[in-house]
Parts: C-alpha cells; structure tokens; sequence
C-alpha cells in the first residue's frame, strides 16, 4: 500500500508536470468575460480572435466600376460574380452625369434632378451646371497648391481622373468624405491606395453655418484631397494626424475663411488628454484630431512648412504593424523624424514649445488671426496662499495631476490678500515632467520663469501681488502615461510617483490580443517570468501553438486551463515566492521544449535511473521481508 | 504482481484524468452563443435591433442573424471547424455630427488559404458578414487590405474582424 501511494504521488506529480504545457493557453472565460460574456460559454471555444492585420499588396476585388470594366476580361468567372456585386459606388438620386476639370485631373459625379442635384444655373450655357464647374475647378487648384507644396497628387487606378461624387449630404451632417478602394502601390508608396471623395452638393444647408457655398466647397475640398493624397502616402495611417493635417491646410490653402479656429476650445478645455487621442463620436467635444491642427501650425513655424510633409514621407515608408488597429502610431514617426536632421529636436520639446505658445501667444504665422485662436484654459485657479500639498482650488482640485503621454495642464494663480509679494513655486515631478511659469504684468508684458528641473525645484516669480496672474505649465512631454507632477508655494515638496517606461505606443507594437493561439497571452508563464516577452514564455507559447493546438489531447490542456490560469496567475504574480517556485517547475519543461533531444535523453536516464534505484530498494525491502 | 497491479493501477488513473479533461473540452455547448461587431472587434451578446450578428454552437454551423429567431442547427461536418467574421469599413471622423464607427462592406471577397494554396473563396454578405466551413488546421485569410492568420479547430467557429477599407469623414 505504501509503495501503491507513492507511486500515486509519482503519477500525480507526472500529471501536473506534463499539464505545464497548458498554462500557456489562453483562457476563454476570461477573455470573453472583458466582454462582458456569459460565464460558462468559454468551452464552446468562440475564440475570440482579434484580427492580425497585416499589409497586402493589391489583389482585392474592389468596387470600383472603372478597375471592374479594366479588368473585367481578366477574371475567372467565379471572381466577376463577385465583383459585380461589390459595393456600389455613390448612387445618385438621378441619372449620373459626369464632367471632367479642365485640367483632366477630376471627374465630377452629379445629377440634375432628385435630392442630389446641385444648383442648375448654367450662366454660361454650356450644358454644365456653373456650381459643378465650380467644384472641378477648385479641385484643381487644390491639386495644384499641394504639388506646390511638394506633395504628390492622390494616386489613382491607370491614372483615370479622381472621381468627386456630389450628394445631399447635410441630413448625414457630413462636410465630405474620402474612402479608400484599392491599392496602388508604387515605388517608395508600398501602401499606397486609390480613393475617391463624396461632398455636399450645394453647401446650402443651415447646418454650413454662416460660411458661403463657396467657402465651404474650398475648405471641405481641401480638407479631403488632403486625406486623398494620405491614402497615396500610406493606406495605414494614423487618424488623429491626418485630421489635424487635413485640417490645418485648410488654412494654408484658404485663408480667409478660418473655420478651424473653432475646433481648438475643446482641446484647451481637454488638455489633459493626449496629443493622439483617438478620433472617435467624441472627437469635436475634446478637440481629438481637428483640434490638433495647431500643432501643425507651431511645427511649421518652428521648423518650415515642409515638415509635415515629412512626416507624410516618413510614414510611407513604414508597413502595418497589424493587430487589431493595423495603423501606424504617428507620435514615434514624428519622434523620429523630429530627432533626426534637418531638425535635431525632439517631439517632447516642440510640443512643450506649442502648449507654452498657447499663453504667450506669440504665434509668428497668420499673425492678423491670432486673436481668433482661444485663450488658455487653465485646469485650476488657485487664489489662497500659501499652496500646500493639501491645498484646495477654487474648484476643488489639488495642486497635483497626472498626465497621459504628451498632454498638458495650466494652474493660474490670482494675486489675493493673502499672495505673498514675490511667489515662490515649487514643482516636483517625475522624469517626463517639463514645467514653466508665468507671470503677466499689470502692463501685460508676459515673463517667462522656467524650470531647469522638476526635482523639488522652486522658481520665485518676483511682484506676483502686483500682477494680473501668475500661471504653472506642466506637461507630460514623452510617449508614456502617467506622468506625475505636484507643486505647492510654501516651499515643501510633495511625493511623486515615477510609472513604469512602458510607451504608450511605438512602430514595433502588435496586437497580443489574439486567442486561441497565434500570439495569446501565456497567464502563469508569464505571471512566473513576469513578462509576455520573456524569451521563455515565448517558447511555451510556441510549443502550444505547434505541438499542443495541433492535435486533441495539447488543444483539452489548453482548453482546462483556459478555466483556471487566470486566477491562478493573479495569486502567483503577487507572491514572489510562488513566482520563484512556478519558474522552477516550469524549467524542466522549459529546457525540454527548447531542447528535445538534450532534454528527452536526460528525461530518458532520469527514468532508467530512478526505475533501476527502485528495483535495489525492492531487492533489498524483499530480503529483509 | 503488486506492483504491475499498482503501474496498471497508475495508468488508469492518468488514463481517467486526461479522458475527463478531454470530455470536459468536448462538452457539447446546450445553448447559442452570440456576437455582434463592435466596430473594432467582436463583443459577446446580440446586436442592437436591426444589425446582423452571429450566433456560435459547438459542432453547428455558425449563423447570421437579425433578430433571436430559432437558428438553423446544421452540424459541422466530421473534423471540421469554421470561421466567421465581418468584412467593414472603418468610418473615422465628423465635424459636425459623430456617425457609425464602421460601415459593413458587402460583397467583399474572402480569400482563404493554407501555406500558398487557396482552400476556400467566399464574400460578405449584404450585412458585412461571412462564414467558411474549413478543416482543421492554420489559415491565413484575407479581404482587400486585410489578412489574418487563424487557427481553425475541430467543432468550433472561430471569430475574424476584418478591416476591408478605411473612410475619412469630414
């Protein structure tokens, strides 16, 4: 019996070992349960996977009618059922008519009846609507103000024109918009796809506001040739960017008419969030992307306009990085085109320089429309003195943020009857911190009183009593999140918090959301290494998706450990000890799957060994017997 | 003869525990599981009114739905799994209004392959959405700009967000 439960504890111990391999699955319950699934539904294996995009040439069957009717004659029969039930292009509300620009470079789509017809005076009794001459000749002098500018032109399927769609879009709310169809690769443009634009067909609805037609044909035509040239430089681009580029050259094209101004309030009132903030339903409530065209503006002025140009350039030479959101991260393309030369600065300065010029003002561009650009928004005003770790703003906040990846904040100080006469602000922070302070007199001259360093560091502000107000700049001026920074003015220095150097996005990412092999996360293995990068949870991952996801027995371990790791891996990551034990019981099996041959034949000896040790004890148990 | 009895007795109990684990993994699912498209990735439980989502047993063909009609149970043939997914377009942007954050893209076609073999041609529906019946096996699958490597198992459907285009609004 003795014997019998030994060689119990051997099997059991044989179990768990051979069942290590499955802790590198990924768990299904847990996975679907961050979507709020049903518990329970994790062994009917939906996996969920996450896509994995990657970049691929052009070879998708397209919806567009002119690559159709180009390579109609070339597809197999089954492909031309499905082509020809592609996605329609725009359909007008009457009969489609076209007219190519004078420069042959535009196809203007319009009809002449329905919701879709654009105003039908004809001044000059040439058959064609004078406003759908109007379109094809702004078109192509958009066209011709990027060329100048060093751009290439929208690439399009044999070099036809670029199709213009004109449709009744103000019940959509919609100024215009640029789609992609099909890719046009091309030296250096890998990623280059063709597209074609939709816009309002008169820019007469109340929804335009008090713009002209006409002000809102150039500005919209603007804005989206420059999305159409986008998806000539690189189909994966980041929105925020093209949006606060698309927007900004608005502006350089159309001067006049100054409606971007209006998009930067809400990215003042939000300055906490960051520079790239996604563009989604809330994007002109917090100034995501249209809001951002300022930056362009100060990048421009700080270094020629041609820098943004580069930054396109940069990014047409990059691929996806796939994932789930295939795009390219744009703060590390410009972090790197910033760094390099001509320029030899960094994203992190330029864009302290920006939030700076957002309270001196001191704009050196379209100088007659600075009074159009917002004032600074602070984040508190603080009018009790002294400041203290404790302190209160008038709004209840205290005199200590933290800040996401390249954003910002501004504290403003009120002389009061307690503002000492000269003020004396300390500002700690942690390593991504840059702080500045002003001051602005009763003669409103504005004087700058930077910081060399945020470690505890005080600069005094000499007469703040006197001034109108003194104001704290903090900025979170690197690609990672969390940020600490605090200040008080009684001299005592609060407690920061230095995060983790994790960066909150970079040119190397991919998505490690995926499921049931190919990239999931690895629970203990990782919990025990402490990282799913550790070349060793690598190679369990590995080894699960070739040798257990491929037959039925490797794909029931991962399938029970879907069930359980997750909590284990929370209880094992937080006792350092456990870690240490996990990582010692995974090595054997580490160094097997690294090693088969080495690992199988000393498993092979182990055996021999211990099968040979056991028969002497029975031997000699037998003779004492 | 103890102690054969004792290995046999050993094995059976390994036998027993990998024959319960597999029958735990096997366990045929007793209700429908559904999923809609959340516009960058696929969320557990139906869709709102009127938009397609997928409804996943194990071992049954995966369906598209509009509503929570009883679904058509057709098995999955012997040794095979499935994919599901939704070809779309990504709708970014909007000055004056926020619109759909995607767009389903009909009639797209999906290419399937394994190594540098077509497997299987299909295309999106009319609602973006598209199913294959496959062996199981890796796969790589694509639809315009998009392609993505799956692992398709015996009995189970796996899910694929594919981002066919990208439209700029405003």
């Amino acid at each position: 019996m003795n014997i019998f439960m030994k060689q119990l504890a051997v099997t059991i111990l044989s179990l768990l070992a051979f069942s290590l391999p499955a802790f590198a699955g990924q768990l299904d319950d847990y996975y679907l349960s961050a979507f709020g699934a049903q518990p329970g539904s994790a062994l009917e294996k939906a996996v969920l996977l996450q896509s994995t995009e990657t970049t691929e040439p052009a070879h998708c069957g397209t919806p567009l009618k002119h690559a159709l009717q180009r390579d109609w004659n070339q597809l197999e029969p089954a492909t031309q059922k499905v082509l020809a039930k592609q996605l329609a292009l725009p359909t007008l509300s009457g009969t489609e008519l076209t007219y190519t620009s004078t420069g042959g470079y535009f196809k203007i789509h319009y009809t002449t009846s329905g919701s879709d017809a654009p105003p039908l005076t004809d001044a000059n009794a040439n058959g064609i609507p004078d406003w759908v001459e109007t379109v094809a000749t702004t078109m192509e002098n958009n066209r011709a103000s990027y060329i100048s500018l060093g751009y290439r032109p929208a690439p399009t399927v044999n070099s036809a024109p670029y199709n213009v769609y004109l449709l009744n879009l103000a019940p959509l709310g919609i100024y215009g918009q640029t789609t992609s169809t099909q890719a046009v690769p091309s030296t250096g443009y890998a990623n280059a796809y063709a597209s074609y634009m939709e816009i309002d067909n008169n820019f007469l609805d109340s929804i335009y506001g008090s713009y002209t037609p006409l002000q809102s044909l150039q500005i919209t035509t603007a804005h989206e040739y420059q999305h159409a040239i986008q998806y000539g430089y690189n189909l994966y681009f980041d929105v925020w960017y093209a949006e606060a580029t698309s927007t900004w050259y608005e502006d350089e094209l159309y001067d006049n008419v100054n409606q971007l101004y209006n998009y930067l309030p809400a990215w003042f009132n939000n300055s906490t969030l960051s520079l790239d903030i996604a563009v989604e339903s809330d994007a002109t409530t917090i100034g995501a992307g249209y809001g951002r065209w300022i930056f362009n503006r100060f990048l421009a002025e700080q270094h020629g306009v041609a820098v943004v140009r580069s930054a396109w350039e940069k990014l047409a030479t990059l691929n996806s990085p796939g994932g789930i959101n295939p795009d390219i991260p744009m703060v590390p393309v410009l972090e790197i085109l910033l760094s390099s030369t001509p320029y030899n600065t960094t994203l992190g300065d330029d864009f302290f320089g920006l939030t700076k010029r957002f309270y001196t003002r001191d704009w050196t561009s379209h100088t007659s429309d600075i009074s159009r650009i917002h004032t600074y928004v602070p984040k508190a005003i603080f009018n009790s003195f002294p400041i203290t770790a404790n302190s209160l703003s008038t709004t209840n906040t205290l005199p200590s943020i933290t800040l996401p990846h390249y954003s910002y904040a501004y504290y403003k100080f009120v002389p009061s009857s307690s503002a000492p006469s000269d003020l004396n602000i300390t500002v700690n922070g942690t390593s991504g911190i840059k702080a500045t302070a002003f001051l602005t007199n009763n003669s409103g001259t504005i004087l700058e009183y930077p910081f060399a360093s945020v470690n505890g560091t005080t600069v005094s502000i000499p007469n703040f009593s006197s001034s109108t107000e003194a104001v704290l700049l903090v900025a979170n001026v690197v690609n990672v999140d969390g940020h600490q920074a605090s200040f008080t003015t009684n001299g005592s220095v609060s407690g920061v918090t230095e995060p983790p150097n994790t960066p909150a996005s970079s040119l190397t990412t991919t998505s490690s959301t995926s499921g049931g092999g190919g990239g999931g996360g690895c629970f203990i293995a990782t919990a025990a290494y402490g990282s799913y990068l550790h070349p060793q949870v690598r190679v369990l991952r590995d080894f699960r998706d070739h040798y257990l996801l491929t037959n039925a027995p490797g794909r029931a371990f991962v399938s029970l450990y879907y069930r359980f790791s997750p909590p284990l891996a929370d209880f094992i990551v937080q006792h350092d000890m456990l870690r240490l034990i996990v990582r010692l019981l995974l090595t054997p099996l580490v160094y097997s799957v690294a090693y088969p041959v080495t690992g199988g034949t000393i498993m092979l000896v182990s055996l021999a060994g211990g099968a040979i040790i056991l028969r002497r004890r029975k031997a000699i148990v037998a003779r004492y017997e | 003869m103890t102690t054969a009895f004792n290995y046999l007795l050993a094995a059976a109990v390994v036998l027993m525990a990998c024959s319960i684990t597999m029958a735990a993994s096997k366990r045929q699912a007793d209700h429908w599981v559904y999923y809609h498209f959340d516009g960058k990735s696929f969320a557990a439980g139906p869709a709102v009114a009127g938009s397609a989502f997928l409804a996943l047993r194990n071992g049954i063909r995966p369906v598209v739905l509009t509503g929570t009609v009883k679904n058509e149970v057709v098995a999955l043939p012997k040794g095979t799994g499935a994919v599901a997914g939704i070809c779309y377009l990504q709708s970014s942007g909007g000055k004056l209004a926020p619109g759909p954050a995607y767009i389903p893209y009909p009639r797209v076609p999906v290419r399937i392959s394994s190594g540098d073999t077509i497997v299987a041609t299909t295309e999106s529906d009319d609602q973006g959405y598209f199913t294959a019946v496959l062996d199981a096996g890796r796969y790589t699958i694509t639809a315009g700009p998009a392609r993505t490597e799956v692992t398709v198992e015996k009995d189970n459907t796996v899910l694929v967000p594919l981002r066919a285009g990208k439209r700029m609004v405003d």
